[in-house]
């Protein structure tokens, strides 16, 4: 249930519940940590601002007021005293006007055990109010009123009786907390959670229903006592959904930070198997990118641009916090194995979460959101709620779907006659055709093999299907106190490649919550368990694809694979699917909260969190990938465990009070979170049978090359005031002390803090007689936030082992190059956002601007190799801006008879900028950064065309020195300049059909920074974009002549435009991301087969793809990796 | 001061929780405090250890393996033919290495300097320490200075002038300029000096010869001596090797690489029976597919008689076609019987001869020669033939060290980068011999090594520092 403040006319404010069943709105309806707190708030609220009348409906299970039995004791209270302590104490609920109650004086009444009845008539006695009831509603009446002036009876309400009724969604459900107000009065109440409400009106009276999300009603009583009443999804009103900030929950519209939202929803749209992927082109601000379409692979996510200039693989300091249901999760892939960081480009951790499992990811982007965050808190944070449990009848979902799979998107490489006219020009151009008889051996491409050949390197290597399976369950539902959630999904894809590899997760998770807002105690907890067992082979065999499309065969006649001593790399390619890396994680993320409210203003609650990941994983090249020509082969498994166990505990404290006419909240609590993490790398080597390879006791060589021990601790405190004044104004300040284990002595603490405020100006006196602008929001921030993601123990001068003893005694070796002094680095974020609603909020339209420097950087400093290192953990005087522009509009453009058309739209122009580094030149980044330009650039030469005469690559020569060197390169920028998605959802009654287009405008490498060598040499094809090359003098072109000499004009040429900008070049691509379209058979064909909901749904992910990129896949940018998948699936899902 | 107040109030909250202690971690339990590692004897022999443990476990330039000075310097002589399709491996055998060749990078740059920065590290912990045993304090710091000039010795005769690095301060050693040649030789004869004083004059450090005494560091020099046509110290240090008889004597040729022989003046042992070596990198048990092989007019230069040709080189027989390959290093798999040998008498022999050549000590100079040529059961020289002139004996003793000292640490190719072309003196021997071999790849630049880009870039001092032809 999710409960949030809707503000009402003039400023009366009741609870409400997101309507059910609306559609493109996010329909999260999880019960948030934080919602007892705002539904005390929006009860103080209430009491605050609705003064006219007060109408309480509570919920009660309908006994009769002779059977529940009270203990009230008054001592000249007044009669609403005495009314809010019979309701306190029973389930009855009573309707009356205060003022008119309050105007009779007050009463006594000696403690004792009575029935309401017993009660109400000791207390009523002589005060001339009756009393009347009404199943759970008892009606306050003033009889002397009653008698005298009719006119001023129906003025006052007096005169009306009680209408009940029951409010459904479309599905039949009771929606809690509907607001219901007689028309033209403030006169008014809510629904109960079964639904039911009870008011007092007139006959002819209009009451007027609404609820978020929903299509308000207005119906007349017509002197009926029951009015029941559906409400319809209304997809206009946008955007009111409550949002994760981490510690709080707050509604989107009192937000005074950025915060961008995906729900289980969307997620349950797309088939990946990373919950990031699933950020993809739906969030401004946050650009996702898969660096590899092997599963369980790379996924890089910048949020707002580089902040930091690490960035490599291993030693990023760009990566976001992570945090699921309250427990931080490693930035960085559990793994460390060479094999991971090529085949893998480094793995995620995320890749070990089902996506299944998650109800909503919340992205906080500038100061105010993660400044509660301190150190951690500098390239964003992502929260991840995991799925819970609601109130109701328990209900089964299950969901199954299969797809397949394969590459997005291919090079075009050479065919053999190309390949072979290539390598036979090359050797004309260099006078070496035709090859004398003694030498042709050593060409055995154009001598040895078949060359009526051509094969499809690509199609034979990754041109496979990919599986896909996904399957998830669960059981939830629950009481009003207690609700919980049980679920189990498998999640199975295999890979592109002619064996069957795959990677298989399978998880449970379960979420159970006790909450009873009258008990005062409150409690949660959530465990949430994955298996993920990946399956690959050891080398991405897309780093295969440049073999020569006449490479021997891969199978002799008999099925064995054909070992041609003249393979180009000196083994056959299919040999490679024989090694293979294996690794399974376990990884249970636990969460406990308790919740105790002292008093009505105060609570106190504790949240523990535990996170446990197991990995081992092995890479395994076995006798079989080996040349049988070779003699004393030995197969070999390295093998890598890690064990990475950690605990947060997190008290806090909060108090909330009206203070003027606003609500001011104040929060305070500490972290305390130890990770300890210990790994080894063991090689098991000499097996001289592939049988027993995986168990590595069975090894004739075992030898633990290293060791790894980690503590990393981490303690603060942190803060926040909010003071929300009349849901116009609000202001937040947050801040927070960290203390961590990764600095040096001096340099263990340090501050952060930011302040945001918002003002809803739509809400002022002035503006309402502005209709066309629904909603307008201004909001900015400005704090400090820091980056404590450095590798642990950078201050500690230690030896540690060297891999082997030398001579029986044992070595010791420096571990690293130490610096006791380096500090945190410092982000200071800056943010401006205007938010409007058109329209009644059809048209939604969000914009903001943010400046963030990050200074004082921290890195791992390049050095030099005479320095020993290669690098040293220390500050560095960079100052690095990221500006940029977000957009977002959604709008819903059709709505009616049933069909629903909406769509979002969302940009952002993210600019990156060195703005200062003194003494740049005297450091090792001179050859890599330049003050004024981006951290994205890369210095190269300049290229200046190919020789009309020579038929060679020419580059600029800027110093006139005769020879190239780094005083002849320029930055040339490679990245995203910028990047967006649209979104559309169109519904026809069951259908549905939602589709993203992503679009990136950047500049990427080309293949010339990947092939490695020269068109026209050995045994390398290319792609038949350099078929454009030089062929006799006078000719103008853009590739030089084929040559295939190493060494000569030719390579070094080549070697010299693989450094210069014409290996790089426009990589902008828009593709369709994601495509979903599902039919919910109507409820009049389920019901009799007693089921609650019926979908079936194909979905398809990276369908279509355009660009003018010459390399693989624009997104991978690497023609070494396998680019992302293009998948289609199909599945059913259904809720009895 | 809403914040400041805000903090004042968190700050209490911390000194209640107190954090302070919270944060501290111990050092984890895998490594070793540097001054615990300086406070015992065991542990400090252990730090000196390492640095030979990690000379041979990576694979680098001291290991004997692919990436090691012996294979890849001996590739870019004359030893060696290639048939490697590996662009990085093929370029030091068609000399035109890329500055961003990974392997120079890596293992003949990087590495060198990073053993160099451990014999600094350990150098400073000996500094501090008051509780090591006097001689194995002496015996440390004189190993360390030893590996120092073996470094050195190595970078500046691939790569040319090159960075001194004496200290262990990162800020100082990623800012270093390129020190003239003949300042890097003073500086190793510096240290080799020193730890000639230092070192002990026995092996009573390690249980076979596996770690540097005082002799190794007077072989060494006089090699170093040799380079700098310093002739009679070169002779001298020659001598106090080789007079010491007691401890070194010529092995028979069979057993010169083998652990613990009397030729050997220090051997780096293979600290793993599986790590790769010579022998894996040399033998050839198929076609030299991605291999390399003999030079077919090495193998002629040589007697018949001579038992080198017949013990230290074997050859395989594919489609009629003989490939040589050395067979100096024979353990392929089992027990280690063989050590990667860095240091021997014979060469000591042979610095002799061409020292006292240079002072015309012609018929010491020819005993000296002959003693090789004996225990190889080659053709002698004879001493009293009138013909043989002081250019005639050079022509012989270069002769003698491509024969004796061929895919070993790079000694040809270092011997021919070091003499003078017969023509034009402004050239080197490599002239002369490798156009014959190498065609129109070579070029007079290609003698030095370029200085790996990485180097380059992040040396401010050195941005425009490369060699020249590169």
């Amino acid at each position: 249930m999710k409960l949030f403040l809707l503000n009402l006319g003039r400023g009366s404010v009741v609870r409400a519940q997101l309507c059910p069943s609306a559609t493109l709105i996010t329909t999260r309806t999880s019960r948030s940590r934080a919602n007892t707190w705002l539904m005390r708030l929006s009860l103080a609220y209430s009491i605050l601002i609705a003064s006219s009348i007060q109408l309480l409906a509570r919920t009660t299970n309908g006994q009769t007021i002779d059977k529940e039995v009270v203990t009230i004791e008054l001592q000249n209270d007044g009669l609403v005293a005495m009314v809010k302590k019979i309701e306190a104490q029973s389930t009855l609920r009573f309707i009356y006007l205060p003022e008119q109650l309050s105007r009779y004086g007050s009463v006594s009444l000696v403690k004792a055990k009575r029935t309401v009845r017993e009660t109400l008539d000791l207390a009523l006695v002589g005060t001339g109010v009756t009393y009347e009831q009404s199943g759970r509603y008892i009606v306050l009446r003033d009889r002397a009123e009653t008698a005298s002036n009719a006119s001023a009876l129906k003025e006052s309400g007096l005169s009306a009786s009680l209408v009940k009724g029951h409010v459904t969604d479309q599905d039949g459900q009771g929606i809690a907390g509907v607001n219901i107000v007689i028309k033209g009065t403030t006169t008014g109440t809510t629904t109960d959670k079964n639904g039911d409400y009870g008011i007092l009106a007139e006959s002819n009276d209009v009451l007027v229903f609404s609820f978020i999300g929903c299509k308000t009603v207005e119906v007349g009583v017509t002197s009926r006592t029951t009015v029941d009443m559906t409400l319809e999804a209304d997809i206009a009103t946008l955007g009111s959904v409550e949002v994760n900030a981490g510690y709080w929950t707050v509604d989107e519209r009192k937000t005074t930070g950025s915060i961008s939202t995906i729900t289980s929803e969307e997620i349950g749209k797309q088939p990946v198997s990373n919950p990031l992927a699933a950020l993809e082109g739906r969030m401004p601000g946050v650009y996702v990118q898969q660096t590899t379409g092997m599963p369980g692979g790379g996924i890089n996510i910048q949020i707002r641009g580089r902040n930091s200039i690490r960035n490599a693989i291993g030693d990023n300091g760009n990566l976001p916090l992570y945090i699921i249901d309250g427990v931080p999760f490693s930035s960085t892939s559990f793994t460390s194995m060479t094999t991971t960081l090529t085949n893998l480009q480094g793995g995620n951790p995320l890749s070990s979460i089902n996506p299944a499992d998650i109800e909503s990811i919340d992205v906080l982007k500038d100061a105010d959101a993660t400044a509660i965050y301190g150190s951690r808190g500098s390239n964003g944070v992502v929260l991840i709620t995991t799925k819970r449990g609601k109130e109701g009848k328990p209900k089964f979902d299950f969901s199954a779907s299969r797809g397949a799979g394969q590459i997005a998107r291919k090079m075009k490489l050479m065919n053999g006659k190309q390949y072979l006219s290539m390598r036979r020009e090359a050797f004309r151009n260099e006078g070496m055709w035709p090859i004398d008889s003694i030498s042709q051996s050593s060409y055995s491409d154009l001598f040895a093999w078949d060359t009526t050949r051509s094969v499809d390197w690509q199609k034979e290597l990754i041109g496979g299907t990919a599986n896909y399976t996904n399957v998830q369950g669960s059981l939830s539902g629950g009481s009003r106190d207690i609700q919980f959630l049980l679920g189990g999904a498998v999640l199975k894809e295999t890979t592109v490649f002619p064996v069957d590899y795959g990677n298989t997760k399978g998880s449970v998770n379960m979420h159970v919550n006790y909450d009873n807002p009258d008990n005062r105690l409150q409690a949660s907890m959530s465990a949430n368990y994955v298996v993920d067992d990946n399956n690959l082979p050891d080398q991405d065999l897309t780093t295969l694809v440049l073999l020569p499309p006449i490479s021997p065969k891969i199978h002799n006649d008999d099925g064995s694979l054909n070992w041609d001593p003249s393979w180009p790399l000196g083994y056959n390619p299919f040999s490679k699917l024989k090694a293979i890396y294996k690794a399974k994680t376990n990884n249970l993320v636990a969460n406990a909260r308790i919740k105790y409210s002292l008093t009505r203003d105060l609570s106190i609650k504790t949240s523990f969190g535990f996170n446990s990941v197991q990995l081992t994983s092995q890479s395994i090249t076995p006798i079989a990938s080996m040349n049988p020509l070779q003699t004393n082969r030995a197969g070999y498994n390295f093998l890598y465990e890690s064990d990475q166990k950690g605990w947060i505990i997190e008290p806090q404290i909060e108090y909330s009070k009206i203070i003027g006419s606003g609500i001011f909240t104040f929060l305070s609590g500490a972290t305390f979170q130890s990770t300890s993490r210990t790994g080894q790398n063991i090689m098991a080597y000499g097996y001289t049978d592939d049988v027993l390879i995986e168990n590595i006791l069975s090894a004739p060589v075992l030898r633990v090359l290293n060791t790894s021990f980690v503590d990393y601790r981490y303690a603060a405190v942190f803060g926040r005031l909010n003071y929300d004044w009349k849901g116009k104004y609000i202001v937040n300040i947050t801040g927070r002390r960290d203390g961590s284990s990764r600095f040096g002595v001096n340099n263990k603490f340090s501050n952060f803090g930011a302040v945001g405020a918002a003002w809803i100006f739509t809400d002022e006196v002035f503006f309402q007689d502005i209709k066309t602008i629904s909603y307008g929001k201004l909001r900015s921030s400005y704090g400090i936030t820091g980056n404590d993601q450095i590798s642990d123990y950078g201050y500690l001068d230690t030896y540690s082992n060297s891999t082997y003893q030398y001579n029986s005694v044992p070595g010791l070796i420096p571990n690293k190059i130490a610096n006791p002094n380096y500090s945190w680095e410092r982000n200071k974020k800056f943010e401006a956002a205007l938010e409007l609603g058109f329209c009644e909020n059809r048209v939604r339209f969000n914009t903001s601007y943010y400046m963030n420097r990050s200074s004082n950087q921290l890195v791992g400093y390049s050095l030099a190799p005479t320095a020993g290192f290669e690098s040293v953990q220390s500050n560095r005087p960079a100052t690095v801006q990221n500006t940029g522009l977000e957009f977002e509009i959604v709008t819903l453009n059709i709505n009616k008879d049933a069909f629903v058309w909406s769509t979002g739209l969302n940009i952002t122009v993210p600019r990156n900028k060195l703005i200062s580094y003194p003494n740049l030149q005297g450091s090792s980044y001179a050859t890599r950064l330049e003050v004024g330009q981006p951290l994205l650039i890369s210095k190269m030469y300049t290229y200046t065309g190919v020789n009309p005469e020579t038929g060679l690559y020419t580059f600029l020569d800027v110093d006139n020195s005769g020879t190239y060197t780094n005083a002849d390169k320029r930055s040339v920028f490679v990245g995203q300049k910028m990047y967006g998605g649209i979104q559309n959802s169109i519904s026809y009654k069951g259908f549905k059909i939602d589709f993203l287009v992503q679009f990136v405008q950047q500049t990427g490498y080309n293949y010339m920074q990947f092939v490695p060598t020269m068109p026209g040499s050995y045994a390398q094809n290319q792609p038949v974009a350099v078929l454009d090359r030089w062929q006799k003098t006078g000719d103008h072109t853009n590739t030089q002549k084929f040559q295939q000499l190493s060494g000569g004009d030719g390579s070094n040429a080549y070697s010299l435009a693989a450094q210069s900008d014409l290996a790089v070049e426009s990589a902008s691509f828009i593709r369709l991301k994601n495509i979903s379209v599902s039919y919910t058979v109507p409820r009049s064909v389920i019901d009799p087969i007693h089921l609650r909901d019926l979908t079936v749904y194909i979905q398809a992910q990276n369908l279509f793809t355009i660009t003018n990129y010459s390399g693989g896949d624009p997104e991978s940018l690497n023609i070494s990796t396998l680019g992302p998948i293009r998948l289609i699936s199909g599945g059913i899902k259904f809720q009895l | 001061m809403a914040m400041r107040t805000f903090y004042k109030i968190m700050m209490i909250g911390l000194v209640l929780v107190s954090c302070d202690d919270f944060v501290d971690v111990s050092t984890p339990k895998n490594q070793i405090d540097t001054k615990g590692v300086f406070s015992s004897n065991e542990t400090a022999l252990s730090a000196i250890s390492g640095v030979y443990a990690e000379m041979m476990t990576n694979g680098g330039f001291a290991s004997g393996a692919y990436n090691s000075v012996t294979f890849l310097s001996s590739l870019s002589g004359d030893d060696l033919m290639s048939t490697f399709s590996d662009t990085e491996i093929k370029a030091f055998y068609t000399n035109s290495i890329l500055p961003t060749n990974s392997l120079s990078a890596d293992y003949l740059w990087s590495e060198p300097y990073k053993f160099i920065y451990y014999a600094n590290s350990i150098l400073d912990g000996l500094s501090t320490s008051t509780t090591l045993e006097d001689s194995v304090s002496r015996q440390i710091e004189g190993e360390a200075k030893f590996i120092r000039a073996f470094c050195n010795f190595y970078l500046v005769n691939l790569f040319g002038d090159v960075p001194i690095v004496k200290t262990t301060p990162f800020e100082i050693n990623t800012a270093l300029e390129r020190s003239p040649k003949k300042d890097v030789y003073a500086e190793i004869i510096t240290d080799l000096l020193d730890a000639e004083k230092l070192l002990s004059d026995s092996y009573e450090f390690s249980v076979q010869r596996v770690r540097p005494n005082k002799y190794a560091a007077s072989a060494l020099l006089a090699r170093v001596y040799l380079y700098n046509s310093e002739w009679d110290k070169a002779e001298q240090y020659a001598s106090a090797v080789i007079e010491n008889s007691s401890l070194y004597s010529l092995a028979d040729v069979s057993e010169v690489f083998k652990m613990d022989n009397t030729e050997a003046i220090w051997q780096l042992m293979p600290p793993d029976p599986w790590l790769l070596r010579e022998s894996t990198v040399f033998i050839l048990t198929y076609e030299p597919l991605n291999n390399v092989y003999l030079n077919p007019d090495l193998v002629a230069s040589f007697d018949a008689e001579d038992s080198r040709l017949t013990t230290w080189i074997d050859s395989i027989k594919v489609d009629d076609k003989i490939y040589f390959f050395a067979y100096k290093y024979t353990d392929v798999d089992g027990a280690v019987t063989e050590y990667s040998t860095v240091l021997r008498l014979a060469e000591q022999y042979l610095i002799r001869a061409e020292a006292r050549a240079h002072q015309n000590k012609i018929s010491l100079s020819v005993d000296d020669l002959n003693v090789t040529r004996t225990r190889a059961n080659a053709v002698l020289l004879d001493g009293a033939d009138p013909s043989l002139d002081q250019a005639k004996l050079l022509d012989e003793i270069e002769l003698e060290r491509r024969r004796e000292f061929f895919t070993e640490w790079g000694h040809r190719w270092l011997d021919l980068k070091r003499w003078q072309s017969k023509s034009d003196p402004t050239l080197t021997r490599a002239d002369d011999v490798l156009p014959d071999f190498k065609g129109n790849l070579w070029q007079r630049t290609d003698v030095l090594y370029p200085i790996p880009n990485i180097q380059l870039q992040n040396d401010p001092n050195m941005v425009n520092s490369q060699n020249p032809g590169y």
